[in-house]
């Protein structure tokens, strides 16, 4: 039987632990509320800047060339080459949250055609990296605080690759918030945008426009202005919604954890009184039997 | 002014809602040149470059006011008679941290003085663009 001292320091190092897992359990809903709080103050702008642009796909001319008008539907599958921003977190510690949206994206290789893969997060990389799966190196954005200017900096990314006939799709693979509690793994397509593919397939007789819209000073300057930007905000809702998931499973993980704590000092200090009660009992024993011999020896 | 004047004008930024309100006049600045809108304006969009934007707003006094914001890229859109405008930043002249900005404009024009990819100069080139409309807004401020 382990001896006292032993189930002392046990018990030292369990609540020890502890009061880190509740200190991130903490930390984790903080973060979580700071970032619903961030994406509900952007949000009016983006749903605005797609209606917007979800209008504009009505009113452009059908010989307005703009890049982002491409939906290279002419390319066949096997040749096309997609894009995948693949979010994880920078940290583990966060139940199955980084092993689910990884897995997801590395079953999308056996699909036809070329895969890209972009990765946001420490987790991820080293994933990839581990699996010998090539990524691109110079993408190194942490997944921690979500901001506009950093999702700004990936748009811009894909957005070159793209207009430069590089990669003829572009997806995000990121998890999202189901309910309060549990969260979902999701993929959305970036580029082309839906919108440009809706366009397509309107199939609006060149002859016949419903009401003009003044454009200035050109559709395609307007476009250029708006796409970025609708790219961007997909992008950073997504971003934002992958640190929510993260830190919510952290937050369960870390429940957990400290439900487990509890139970854990609790066995423990039952296993100490247990011992110690045996130790003074043998003590006693020891003690009465001693007196008894003694007691034998003097009579 | 009679109230068949106003039109509603909305601006939204990435970081939030800017302005909604009443306008009375609006100037825009636009890829090619400044605009400006007047109440029941035709349906239009215009493509919105970095600079300041100003608009007139009435007070309870009767005499309108004039505000101005620096604003990023973005588009505007009028239609029946509400413009909407939507910017990546939107920000009052006197909010703007003119020392933050100067050394945006240091970087940004270090950055371009280097060899570079299309794509970095092009964000440096937008930073830059940024960068001067926001000194030169919040010096006349000053």
């Amino acid at each position: 039987m382990a001896n006292l001292k032993e189930i002392k320091e046990r018990i030292g190092s369990v609540q020890e632990t502890r009061k880190i897992t509740n200190a991130m359990y903490m930390i984790s809903s903080n973060k979580l509320r700071q970032a619903r709080k961030m994406l509900a103050e952007t949000e009016p702008y983006f749903y605005a800047t797609r209606r917007e642009l979800k209008r504009l796909m009505h009113h452009i001319p059908a010989d307005t060339e703009n890049v982002y008008l491409n939906t290279y539907a002419e390319i066949a599958p096997e040749d096309r080459r997609k894009g995948y921003i693949v979010v994880s977190d920078d940290k583990g510690l966060a139940g199955a949250y980084n092993h689910n949206v990884l897995a997801f994206a590395e079953s999308k290789i056996p699909e036809p055609g070329t895969e890209f893969f972009y990765v946001v997060g420490e987790v991820g990389r080293q994933y990839f990296r581990n699996r010998g799966i090539e990524i691109d190196g110079d993408f190194q954005y942490a997944a921690q605080k979500p901001t506009i200017p950093l999702a700004r900096s990936i748009a811009s990314r894909l957005l070159v690759h793209f207009e430069a006939r590089e990669l003829e799709e572009v997806y995000i693979i990121y998890t999202a918030m189901k309910g309060a509690m549990s969260s979902e793994v999701q993929i959305d397509r970036l580029l082309p945008l839906a919108e440009s593919v809706e366009r397509e397939e309107m199939d609006i007789p060149e002859d016949v426009r419903e009401e003009s819209l003044i454009m200035d000073p050109s559709p395609s300057a307007v476009l250029d202005n708006i796409v970025p930007p609708c790219v961007s905000g997909l992008i950073y809702g997504a971003l934002v919604e992958s640190f929510c998931s993260a830190q919510n499973s952290r937050m369960l993980a870390m429940d957990a954890a400290n439900k487990n704590a509890a139970e854990l000092v609790k066995d423990l200090q039952r296993k100490y009184n247990r011992t110690r009660q045996s130790e003074i009992t043998q003590q006693i024993t020891e003690v009465v039997s001693g007196a008894n011999k003694k007691r034998g020896k003097i009579s | 002014m009679n109230a068949e004047h106003f039109f509603i004008l909305k601006v939204y930024a990435e970081d939030g809602v800017f302005y909604e309100g009443d306008c009375l006049e609006l100037i825009l600045p636009c890829v090619d040149g400044e605009k400006a809108f007047l109440a029941h304006h035709e349906d239009a969009v215009y493509a919105v470059y970095n600079g300041t934007m100003r608009y007139l707003t009435p007070t309870e006094d009767g005499v309108p006011v004039w505000h101005e914001a620096v604003i990023g890229t973005g588009v505007s859109h009028f239609t029946d008679n509400t413009c909407i405008v939507l910017a990546e930043t939107a920000e009052r002249p006197e909010e703007i941290d003119t020392n933050r900005a100067r050394a945006a404009l240091e970087r940004a024009q270090e950055k371009m003085q280097k060899d570079l990819s299309m794509r970095e100069y092009r964000i440096s080139q937008m930073a830059m663009a940024r960068a001067t409309a926001r000194i030169r807004a919040a010096s006349k401020h000053d």
